[in-house]
This record gives C-alpha cells, structure tokens and sequence, in this order.
C-alpha cells in the first residue's frame, strides 16, 4: 500500500472511531441532562495531513465541557480525545483508543495507575461520574 | 482575514501542548545524555540541556502570551478599524471595557502580563511563578469574552 494509501486508511479508520466515541457521550451526556453542541475544526497533522473533526461542546449550568480530537497517531495508542473545561481549557480527561477500544484516563481519582491516573473502560456509569464530578466541583 | 474565537483559543492551548511534548523529549534526552554523553555534538554540553529543560516553562509562557497579545491585536484592528493601544496594558484594559470582561479576568490577564514581563527584562529577579496551565487558564477565560467571529 502507498503511504498516501496507508495515511488515507489510519485516517478513515480514526473518523469512524471518533465518531463512534462522539456519539455515545453526546447521549450520555443528553441522557444526564445536559446541553450539547457539536462543531467541526480542522485538526493540523502532518503525518495523515489536516483534516476536519468533530468536537462536542457540552454544558449544564455553569458547567462546559469540550470533547475535542487531539491526534489519530500517539504513543501506545490510535487516537485520543480530551476532555476539557471551558473557557479555561483545564484538563478533566483524556480518551485513547487501544486494544481495540476507547479508554477513559482520569487523573486525580481513586484507583489510579502509576501515572496517578485512573483508567476506565468508556461506559455510560465512567462518563456519568466524571460529568457529576465537574458539577460537584464547580458548586 | 476573518477569526475565529474557539480557533484562536485552540491555538494557545495548542502552545501548551507543544510545552508538554519539548518537556517530555528534554527529559528524556537529558536521562540519556547523562548516561551517555557521547551522545551529545559540539557545541552542545550537559549543562546547556539543563538550561534549557530548566528555562523551558518560562520560554514557552513568553510564547503563550505572545500568541495571546496577538489575538487581541489583531481583534482590535479588525473590529474597531484603528491602531490597537501601544502598550499592552491599555490593549486589554481597552478590549476588556468593550468587551465587558469582569474586573477579575481583566486583573488575571494583567498578572500573566507582569510576569511575562519580568521573564523578559528581570528574568533573575525574585517573582511569584504563575504555572503555564494556569497562565493558558486565564488568558483563556479573557479570550472567551470576544465575539465568535471577527
């Protein structure tokens, strides 16, 4: 395969995951009772080349959160999302996706690994947690 | 060319990003250099991968701020079709008013102001560090104040 072939697939291959990942925390976070938004940028890469993603925008009360693509080539992974709090762009999480399926890294919580990060399977219960957390926190 | 808000915030957290990434790669060279340091080609030394790992923060916050002073400028030209203030004080002070970003946020953005300035004309003079995170923090919350698109 060429390497505008190879970088084509990691990219088409990338765009469905993110997509997967995008719409099952926009219902969880619906389902939570929170306001969503979806936008569009265009992520800079020079291995795969630019390209248009989609980020959420998610919001209760004072609360915003943004999930927003970071890359579909990072170490240990293919592909990873943060999860952040806006306007400040503060990190609260970060998804990667490995062995096949997206991981919630949450640092600053119980159970964490070396890294002091807690790492979960992207569940609606992981997701519910975190967004209560924000809300607990922000009050 | 026209703006856009959220692009504009994304690119000053990008800069932060970019600081984690030269963070991770200077440490991580710096181990290896000390084990090995034929490693190194002149005229690098030891001791400047050192300087550089321990001025790295300041660097990039002079950065950060310099993209964010951008924004604003460049927000300023386009919106109000006239020179921006001089001196970045009266900038944000300025674009603050019209802009009606609170007291607080205008004084956050003035405090990452002083100490960028101290990094560049004192940089040995005692200071209260602000953190690259907390400086993305605040420069943040006073660009969110602008309008979506300019």
């Amino acid at each position: 395969m060429s390497e505008n072939g190879s970088a084509e697939k990691i990219k088409a291959e990338w765009l469905t995951r993110l997509r997967e990942l995008m719409d099952k925390v926009r219902q969880w976070a619906e389902d939570s009772g929170w306001a969503t938004r979806e936008i569009e940028f265009t992520l800079k890469d020079r291995r795969i080349g630019d390209h248009r993603v989609p980020a959420l925008l998610m919001q209760e009360s004072a609360v915003k959160l943004m999930l927003e693509p970071v890359g579909a080539l990072t170490p240990g992974a293919s592909g990873m999302v943060d999860l952040y709090q806006m306007p400040a762009y503060d990190d609260v999480a970060s998804f990667y996706y490995s062995d096949g399926q997206w991981k919630l890294h949450w640092p600053g919580h119980s159970a964490p690994n070396e890294d002091g990060v807690e790492v979960l399977p992207v569940t609606k219960d992981a997701f519910s947690r975190v967004l209560t957390e924000m809300l607990a926190h922000a009050a | 060319m026209p703006r856009d808000r959220d692009s504009c915030i994304r690119q000053v957290k990008i800069i932060e990003r970019e600081f984690a990434a030269a963070r991770t790669a200077i440490e991580f060279f710096l181990r290896n250099i000390r084990r090995d340091p034929t490693l190194l080609k002149n005229p690098v030394e030891v001791k400047d991968v050192d300087d550089a790992e321990d001025r790295l923060e300041r660097t990039y916050l002079i950065r950060l701020f310099a993209e964010f002073e951008m924004i604003v400028r460049g927000y300023f030209r386009a919106t109000y079709r006239r020179r921006p203030p001089a001196r970045t004080r009266d900038l944000l002070d300025s674009v603050g008013a019209r802009r009606g970003v609170t007291a607080e946020l205008v004084g956050d953005a003035h405090r990452v102001r002083e100490y960028r300035n101290q990094l560049i004309h004192e940089p040995d003079a005692d200071m209260q560090a602000i953190s690259i995170a907390e400086s993305r923090s605040r420069l943040c919350k006073f660009l969110s104040y602008l309008p979506i698109r300019w």
